[in-house]
């Protein structure tokens, strides 16, 4: 069944082995599929893009050197058709915008994988879009919210690092009266009660995650 | 001076008085067995390092004071009979004196010392829960999210059948479990209380425990208010105070079968208290005393309590109810840290 020109040739990125295994057996199943080639973080998805030129990318967001997002920007503007699905284990609606700004066709949950997946890939194939409807009522949900500033989001990351406004102050070489009013208006925006509230938010929204340090 | 002392809480007024009691009791003691004036000083200088270990330092700095007029009007006089200053006494008081304020900045600043260890304790595990959940989000859930793929390809292989309807419907349920797991690292990532409202969660936990009850005909009633403005509170500590109180809610549910339970949280100047009071059949108080057969929880109540540096005291007599009365110093409770206004 492989190599069969009507097939949607597919490229699997994910940091994680057994995931991809996963994936692998299940795309095994289908004829109309054939995996091309794995990747196990951005820089190596990039390469194996430009090398294989899939149909279809399936994207890992968190993954050391280089995060899913920044691959999907590199590919994209060097090959604007590229088709990619984002598979994530959170919904987070800041995360879900900067993987579509990014250029992703889908976003799927890693949780509904198994009955979602080789749809998904079809559809995407046949040049539709697609987001889960829980995905698509978080996004509708802070549409309107204000958005951080990229600042802001730097000393929210800090402020999840476990640093005081001293800290913080020293490391991005600003008055601790600043970092405070990066806080507060941080607290208001997120409609956040305290610090931890907010490090909290800001992790289920995806404005920060727990690998970036 | 005077303004502290009037904005200081009843809590420290009854130290004071307590301490005030202790000086009275040595020194009545001392006149009746004809004491050495050393070895009185030495009984008030113990009465005022439990006075300052309990109350503040204030409050220790007055009963220290009011020891050495003790001292001088019982056993050291500052004049002699003769009308002639006593010089003697004027050097002892102040020795007694500058001991007595000595030992109280000792223990206070140990004091301190001990809550700035608790508060560096909470940012270490709250820093380890943030590992554990990476860990676990790394490890485990990759791995059970790859292996459902994995059964859902085994699953596409097998013919129409029983065998192909039982897998789907142990694959729903686990993919159910997964999600579930899911959610659970998300939350040790925050705290099991997501919001500051102490009161919400206790609410919400009444609701939660109420249901289940609900379903034996009996629907108990769970009343929570609150005293004074809520105040930020660390995640470690406010998750701690959560299930002591989730212990004692559950405890008059399940054991007391209590009909209805009151929760009363006061957020004062110098101390977090929360009492929890219930119509129940009470605990026995053997148990009470014990505590330590892991019956009704108490042990762990009295740990978790012992772990943010808090005070608790369980009130109970059988037929009569229970009181839970759980207190925890201002200083601990609401943090050092200076922006939380």
């Amino acid at each position: 069944m492989s190599g069969d020109r009507a097939s949607i040739r597919i490229l699997s990125v994910d940091d994680h082995p057994l995931l991809r295994e996963g994936v692998t057996a299940l795309l095994a199943g289908q004829p109309d599929m054939q995996l091309v080639a794995e990747a196990s973080n951005g820089r190596e998805a990039v390469e194996q893009f430009r090398k294989h030129r899939p149909d279809v990318t399936l994207m890992d967001l968190q993954m050391p050197e280089m995060n899913g997002v920044d691959a999907m920007i590199a590919i994209c503007s060097e090959f604007p058709q590229a088709r990619i699905v984002v598979l994530t284990t959170y919904i987070g609606d800041v995360q879900v915008m900067r993987a579509l700004k990014a250029g992703a066709r889908a976003y799927l949950l890693k949780s509904s994988l198994r009955k979602e997946l080789v749809e998904t890939i079809r559809l995407v194939h046949a040049g539709q879009k697609r987001i889960p409807p829980e995905v698509a009522s978080e996004l509708a949900e802070h549409a309107t919210d204000d958005s951080l500033s990229s600042r802001e989001i730097e000393v929210l990351r800090l402020v999840s690092g476990g640093n005081a406004n001293k800290e913080i102050a020293a490391q991005l070489s600003i008055t601790e009266e600043t970092v405070k009013g990066h806080i507060k208006n941080i607290l208001a925006k997120l409609g956040a009660n305290d610090r931890t509230h907010a490090v909290t938010i800001g992790l289920k929204r995806g404005i920060i995650d727990l690998y970036s340090r | 001076m005077l303004r502290a002392l009037l904005n200081s809480t009843g809590k420290s007024a009854t130290q004071f008085l307590l301490g005030i009691g202790g000086l009275a009791l040595i020194t009545g003691a001392a006149i009746l067995l004809n004491l050495q004036p050393g070895a009185i000083s030495l009984l008030y200088l113990i009465a005022i390092v439990f006075v300052s270990l309990r109350a503040g330092f204030l409050c220790s700095m007055l009963v220290s004071l009011v020891a050495v007029v003790c001292l001088h009007s019982y056993f050291v006089p500052l004049l002699s009979p003769t009308g002639t200053r006593n010089p003697l006494a004027i050097v002892a008081s102040a020795a007694f004196l500058i001991t007595a304020w000595v030992i109280t900045a000792m223990v206070t600043r140990v004091r301190k010392l001990t809550e700035t260890q608790l508060t560096l304790r909470f940012e270490e595990r709250l820093a380890e829960r943030t590992r554990i959940a990476r860990e676990l989000h790394d490890t485990l859930l990759q791995s059970f999210q790859g292996l459902m793929l994995n059964f859902q390809a085994v699953y596409d292989m097998l013919p129409p059948g029983k065998a192909r309807e039982d897998l789907e419907k142990a694959l729903d349920r686990a993919d159910r479990a997964i999600i579930e797991g899911r959610d659970a690292i998300q939350n040790l990532r925050s705290s099991t209380t997501a919001t500051n409202e102490l009161a919400q969660a206790l609410a919400a936990l009444g609701e939660d425990l109420g249901w289940a009850q609900g379903a034996a005909g009996t629907s108990p009633t769970l009343r929570v208010s609150v005293e004074g403005t809520p105040r930020e509170l660390h995640p470690i500590l406010r998750d701690n105070i959560y299930r002591i109180a989730r212990e004692a809610v559950t405890n008059a549910l399940r054991h007391a079968h209590a009909k209805k339970i009151e929760a009363d949280i006061t957020y004062a100047e110098r101390l977090l208290r929360l009492r929890i009071r219930d119509d129940g059949r009470g605990i026995d108080p053997k148990l009470l005393d014990g505590g330590r057969d892991g019956h009704w929880g108490l042990s762990g109540m009295r740990e978790r309590a012992e772990q943010i540096g808090g005070r608790l005291d369980i009130w109970s007599e059988l037929g009569a109810g229970t009181e839970v009365d759980l207190s925890v110093p201002g200083s601990i409770a609401y943090g050092t840290e200076g922006n939380n206004k």
